[in-house]
């Protein structure tokens, strides 16, 4: 068995609620396509250099960079280090609700969901496989999905103030003040990089950014006097808010097979995604992909 | 100025005329947030696009803040025992249908003019009380007034309760009468207040407030939401107050005085009140718009045909007969969602699987995927099939209704009968998408590696959806995991 366990930023430009999932350049949510960037493609990346990554400037205080990588993987029970290092991708996925449509309060299913291995220093493909929603109709578009093809594909929990998001992403805590301090830093840091930047679009854009961070701190002040239940702002509130159970036995095809897997066997992907940057349009994503090899297992004819 | 009024008839029909003006005003906002350019290939330089964002932005949060607003009113009509009703007449209206007010009932793309017009109708009393019909807030003082934190020329509200006590004493006075009512929003919200006060003065709260709160929509920080799972109203900035007795309501009118005019509101909260934050897109548009090119070519008032209570002469009738085909989905989109509103205020029987149904899987979504996306596309469409006269040439969103909107009266025929509309909805976006591409030689519309045009697609996207939510209304929600 083949056990790979990576983590890192993922990137991913999409709408937020009350827009609509296919807007591309955001207007009513807290996520935007700003000056000079790029329409949102609403894919995740995993990689930085993918089309359709762009990566913001945080001045001092710095922020997410876009990678996932294998942190560690073993073979047959032993360390196998010449995998740490690789790079996970999903090609072209999306992680889709349709606004409830599709799916309720927010248990994404991500969709279409083709797993890559790719070596640490090149382009070169090491697995990669597919997950089918309908292995019967593999080009079947997910609004024809039945609740149990869905259900296979979606999250199950969220879990917020979650110290597991902290610890991956380096919070200082998960609780709510910790969470309004970092964005109320990340905002310092864009006014002092806005001091020094010339070129008017990227000022315009980053106007915008310190405007939306300005909204967490006005909710904040707001309801300083209801005690314990005091509102977050969900452009805070989401850097430590977690969204696990994701855990698909992938199906379909396998495109590339450098690792001698077994092809006829399921390979079995978990993950949690969270610590979601609306700023950086950046979240975390961490997780085990658990590969049958060949020599373990007779292949099925 | 209004008598004051002293029965549940007089404090149910001010209500109604309020839920009315909200749901009017929401829709010209939002007719006018959705000609404004929003891509980067229709000529905007990227420093102006990102400016006419921000005021989509802001456009769309006070749009989203009237919808809160006649949530207000309907929960305030239903705590006394008043029928919800989304009746309202179609647009354009004459100048003076709500008289002194001044609020002129039109659909007008998002120009200079139309943010004006907007302004003043937010505009605190005091501001418009010199004015002449139809004239624009003087943006000095307009200004002067959403800087008042900075200039602390007022006195400070440090909390609600205070701000509540200031409102009553300050600005509450007993009003005189004139034949329509009220000289504003500020004023009818301020009768409706008085009014509560002396009801509940004159029978007793227990009388008064005879609605059962489980039939209102309310959510947000204030309390547990219990239509639906939409626990997240307020990330929005929607804020629905349930009503039961005396103090919810004075505390819901004085939200909505809050939002809109700034009436008693916090100095930190003005710059977000509607009031300053259309006087800051003028200013905007003054120094950074004055070519007007932040709006794109809406015809004023389309409609897809004449109804009765129209000012027929102000309408624009669409004449290209693929956009009016668009123009009847938005339509019929728009109703259904009035409809399942409806519903949820009512008081039939329904499970609460069938409400949170109503509320995540078809309220929500029919409102974001498709009532706004809808009239989006449609300020992309040709309004003519001829060559048009003026400079005005796309359509837009008419907000058309038959008639009044009315609760299906047979409760066990109700989700048949939506499922009809959803059918029908299904059935005109097939008929819409199933020849060809209309709009592939419109400018910009053939995007590179993509054979349909951009307005094509986004149709297809919603047909999609929509016949999802139809598969899953007739399977009764055959829906992933969703905690429920």
């Amino acid at each position: 068995m083949l056990i790979l366990n990576f983590e890192g930023y993922f990137q991913m430009r999409m709408a937020t609620d009350p827009d609509p999932t296919d807007e591309r350049r955001g207007v009513s949510g807290y996520t935007f396509a700003l000056a000079g960037e790029p329409d949102l493609d609403a894919k995740i990346h995993l990689q930085p250099d993918e089309d359709g990554v762009w990566e913001r400037k945080f001045g001092r205080g710095g922020g997410p960079r876009v990678g996932v990588t294998v942190r560690s993987a073993t073979r047959n029970g032993a360390a196998a280090p010449e995998l740490a290092g690789t790079r996970i991708a999903f090609v072209d996925a999306q992680i889709l609700e349709h606004n409830g449509i599709l799916v309720r309060n927010d248990y994404f299913i991500i969709h279409p969901f083709r797993v890559r291995l790719l070596r640490a220093d090149d382009e070169t493909i090491l697995l990669e496989r597919v997950d089918w929603l309908n292995p019967d109709d593999p080009a079947m578009p997910e609004n024809d999905a039945t609740a149990t093809m869905l259900t296979r594909r979606q999250a199950k929990k969220f879990t917020g103030n979650s110290q597991a998001v902290a610890d991956a992403t380096g919070l200082e805590s998960p609780a709510n003040v910790a969470l309004i301090a970092n964005r109320l830093e990340r905002r310092r840091s864009l006014q002092e990089l806005l001091k020094t930047t010339k070129d008017p679009v990227e000022i315009a854009a980053l106007e915008s950014r310190i405007e939306q961070l300005a909204i967490v701190e006005r909710w904040w002040e707001l309801s300083a006097n209801v005690g314990q239940n005091r509102v977050i702002n969900r452009r805070a509130a989401q850097l430590a808010l977690q969204l696990d159970g994701w855990n698909v036995d992938m199906n379909g095809a396998v495109a590339v097979n450098a690792l001698q897997a077994a092809t006829n066997y399921p390979w079995n992907i978990s993950f949690w995604m969270g610590g979601w940057d609306g700023d950086a349009l950046c979240g975390y994503i961490k997780g085990t992909w658990t590969i049958p090899l060949a020599e373990n297992v007779k292949e099925r004819r | 100025m209004h008598q004051p009024i002293s029965t549940r008839a007089e404090l149910i029909d001010a209500l109604r005329v309020a839920a009315e003006l909200e749901h009017q005003l929401m829709a010209q906002y939002l007719f006018a947030v959705y000609s404004l350019k929003r891509y980067t290939y229709e000529g905007l330089d990227p420093v102006l696009l990102e400016r006419v964002r921000r005021w989509s932005s802001s456009i769309t949060l006070i749009a989203r803040q009237e919808m809160e607003h006649l949530g207000l009113a309907m929960n305030l009509l239903s705590s006394i025992g008043g029928t919800p009703s989304f009746t309202r007449p179609n647009m354009p209206q004459k100048a003076d249908y709500y008289g002194q007010a001044g609020i002129r009932l039109e659909l007008t793309r998002g120009d200079l003019d139309t943010i004006k017009r907007f302004q003043r109708f937010e505009a605190p009393d005091e501001l418009v009380a010199d004015l002449k019909p139809g004239e624009p807030v003087d943006q000095k003082k307009a200004l002067h007034w959403c800087e008042r934190e900075k200039k602390k020329t007022r006195k400070v509200a440090a909390s609600r309760a205070e701000m509540m006590e200031r409102l009553e004493a300050s600005r509450l006075e007993a009003a005189p009468v004139t034949s329509f009512g009220w000289s504003s929003v500020q004023e009818l919200y301020q009768t409706i207040y008085k009014g509560f006060e002396a009801l509940a003065d004159e029978m007793g709260e227990q009388k008064l407030f005879v609605g059962r709160p489980s039939v209102q929509i309310f959510g947000g920080p204030g309390g547990r939401q219990p239509v639906g799972s939409m626990d997240d109203l307020n990330q929005y900035g929607v804020d629905l107050i349930g009503v039961t007795n005396l103090a919810s309501a004075k505390q819901a009118i004085t939200m909505i005085l809050e939002q809109g005019e700034g009436i008693a509101a916090k100095p930190s909260y003005l710059p977000w009140t509607h009031f300053c934050l259309y006087t800051g897109i003028r200013a905007d548009m003054e120094e950074f718009d004055r070519k007007g090119l932040a709006a794109r070519p809406v015809v004023r008032n389309p409609m897809t045909r004449l109804y009765p209570d129209v000012e027929q002469d102000e309408v624009t009738l669409l004449t290209n007969p693929v956009t009016i085909e668009v123009a009847k989905l938005f339509n019929g989109s728009y109703e259904l969602m009035l409809l399942m509103l409806l519903y949820l205020y009512s008081d039939n029987v329904k499970s609460q699987e069938q409400v949170n149904g109503m509320m995540d899987g078809a309220f929500f979504p029919l409102m974001t995927m498709f009532v706004r996306p809808l009239a989006e596309v449609l300020t992309e469409m040709p309004a003519f099939n001829e060559k048009p006269k003026g400079r005005l040439t796309n359509a837009g969103a008419g907000f058309e209704l038959n008639g009044d909107v009315l609760l299906v009266p047979t409760i066990d025929a109700t989700w048949d009968l939506f499922q009809e509309r959803i059918d029908v909805l299904v059935a005109g976006f097939d008929a819409l998408l199933r020849d060809g591409d209309p709009w592939i030689g419109l400018p910009h519309q053939k995007e590179d590696g993509e054979k349909k045009s951009r307005i094509w697609r986004r149709l297809e996207y919603m047909r999609s959806n929509m016949q999802r939510l139809a598969f899953d209304w007739r399977a009764h929600w055959n829906i992933g995991y969703s905690s429920q």
